[in-house]
């Protein structure tokens, strides 16, 4: 099947603020493609194997859905120049979304599929989400809640945010922080340049855990009873520990040192290189 | 925990190890330390990781302007007739090893390459008609050289497609390259002062493909 839906193609000298309003039929493994220039996308779900693409746009663009096979794709084009559309999007609950979209915020809620999204110069907000959840910004935060998915998350000039996520982390940002909150993922990766690493979650049994920064202090609450070996390595670094610990005397005039925690079963790796370590319980971050 | 002398020389074999040209009494006294010492467990984990990567590039297109460079330094080594399968990692040779690896194995140069293939005379070559034994040999030998290309290309990309992005944007990813550059000087400061330091090459490796990573990305937005 392939059907193509002109939603809106008035072509007016004047740019009068429009909205479009269109309900297609879909599979419900849809895997729904957007392509924006600039304007906001807001996704939510719904239980109906059907899109409801409502958009708000001028008079001169064009927004245009495509349907092919179980690909649907969502694109505004402007005949006066820069398409600046706000979409919203409600989509089924499994629908896979890319969406690339340079000068926009983009919002998406209750989705249990694939989710890719790229910006230039905008948030992206995700909750939910299983399977692969990949975002990307250039300029702005990346925040994501509630998701069982791995997720790969990156920005360059914003930062990093992750809560209540239980699937595999990979967080990364040049100049901002990393903030991972009740997370209970097993393997997690986090990476900042100037920023810091903040992580209040549940270190699980044979997990790993990698937390680098450069120019920024790691902050981590430890659960009672956690088990890990955690290795601490920094060129100038404070390290500072609020709670019984091990460590062999002298080992940390070296600034690089480990130690176990219960059966030593996770691993935990913390890099500063010019910041400070810190290691607190859980429930005991909110001062930080 | 400081490292002993003892380390630091077994830590030079560990390459040999690997390539399994050590004496038997030798092979013997290293697993012997390699069972007390971490330090040495960690850095032979991170060769055989190289070693591994390099493996794994058999199977993907090279970038062809790469390749030139490539096929020039196996004449050279065939020229200078080594054979077998062979190479020799120092610790801190280690660092641009591994980037580099990643970075052709995560196609980055070959999706750079796609950028200039209207420009490019030569052939797509693929790495398997290479001979078998270059691929750590190759790492070993063209590791700096070659991250230093791929930063190159990377930028010549985003040169090309610099006027597809906002200028603000550019400016902001040019100041968090400093940034990152700062970085990377500052580790290789301290590298020069502690050359030996395993969590020092190892954040100097991160941070070079910190690098990599967010010129590749800021090249793929230039598609957008």
């Amino acid at each position: 099947m392939n059907a193509t839906i002109l939603a809106a193609a008035l072509s007016t000298l004047m740019s009068v603020p429009q909205e479009t309003d269109t309900l297609i039929a879909v599979p419900g493994d849809v895997r729904i493609t957007v392509e924006q220039v600039a304007g906001d996308v807001t996704v939510t779900t719904w239980s109906q194997n059907q899109v409801r693409v409502l958009a708000d746009h001028g008079s001169g663009d064009t927004i245009e859905l495509e349907l092919d096979g179980n690909e649907l794709s969502i694109s505004a084009h402007s005949n006066t120049g820069m398409a600046i559309v706000d979409f919203e999007l409600t989509v089924p609950v499994s629908a896979a979304l890319e969406i690339s979209a340079p000068f926009a915020d983009v919002r998406i809620t209750g989705t249990q599929g694939n989710v890719s999204v790229q910006t230039v110069e905008g948030d992206i907000h995700v909750e939910g989400g299983r399977g692969q959840v990949d975002l990307q910004a250039v300029d702005g935060d990346v925040m994501v809640f509630g998701s069982e998915a791995t997720v790969q998350a990156a920005s360059v000039d914003g930062d990093v945010m992750l809560s209540d996520v239980s699937g595999d982390v990979e967080a990364q940002t040049v100049d901002g922080d990393v903030i991972l909150k009740d997370a209970s993922s097993d393997n997690v990766q986090a990476a900042t340049v100037d920023g810091d690493i903040l992580w209040d979650g549940d270190i699980r049994d044979s997990g790993r855990y990698s937390f680098v920064t450069h120019d920024g202090d790691i902050i981590v609450g430890v659960q009672p009873g956690a088990n890990a070996k955690v290795s601490v390595a920094s060129f100038d670094a404070d390290f500072e520990i609020d709670f019984e610990a091990s460590l062999e005397p002298g080992e940390q005039e070296s600034r690089r040192f480990s130690f176990v925690l219960g059966s030593g079963s996770a691993r935990m790796e913390l890099e500063s290189f010019d910041g400070s370590i810190h290691l607190t319980r859980r429930g005991h971050l909110s001062e930080e | 925990m400081e490292m002993s002398d003892s380390t630091d020389t077994w830590r030079d074999r560990l390459s040999d190890y690997l390539d399994e040209a050590l004496e038997d009494s030798e092979r013997s006294e290293l697993e012997e330390h390699l069972e007390g010492c971490e330090e040495c467990r960690e850095t032979l984990v991170e060769l055989r990781q190289v070693v591994a990567r390099a493996g794994s590039l058999v199977d993907a297109p090279p970038a062809r302007d790469l390749w030139p460079g490539i096929a020039y330094r196996i004449r050279e080594t065939e020229e200078g007739g080594r054979r077998g399968r062979s190479f020799a990692f120092s610790v801190p040779q280690l660092a641009a090893a591994a980037v580099t690896l990643v970075a052709l194995s995560s196609g980055i140069a070959w999706q750079i390459a796609g950028g200039f293939s209207a420009r490019q005379a030569e052939p797509a070559v693929p790495v398997a008609q290479a001979p078998a034994q270059t691929g750590l040999l190759l790492a070993s030998r063209i590791a700096s050289h070659d991250y230093e290309s791929a930063i190159a290309q990377i930028e010549h990309v985003l040169d090309v497609g610099r006027e597809r992005l906002d200028t603000a944007t550019v400016r902001k990813v040019e100041e968090k390259l400093a940034l990152i550059d700062r970085a990377i000087d500052e580790a290789r400061q301290a590298l020069s002062a502690d050359p030996s330091n395993a969590y020092l090459n190892r954040y100097l490796a991160g941070t070079m493909r910190r690098k990599l990573d967010l010129l590749r990305r800021t090249a793929a937005l230039t598609e957008l």
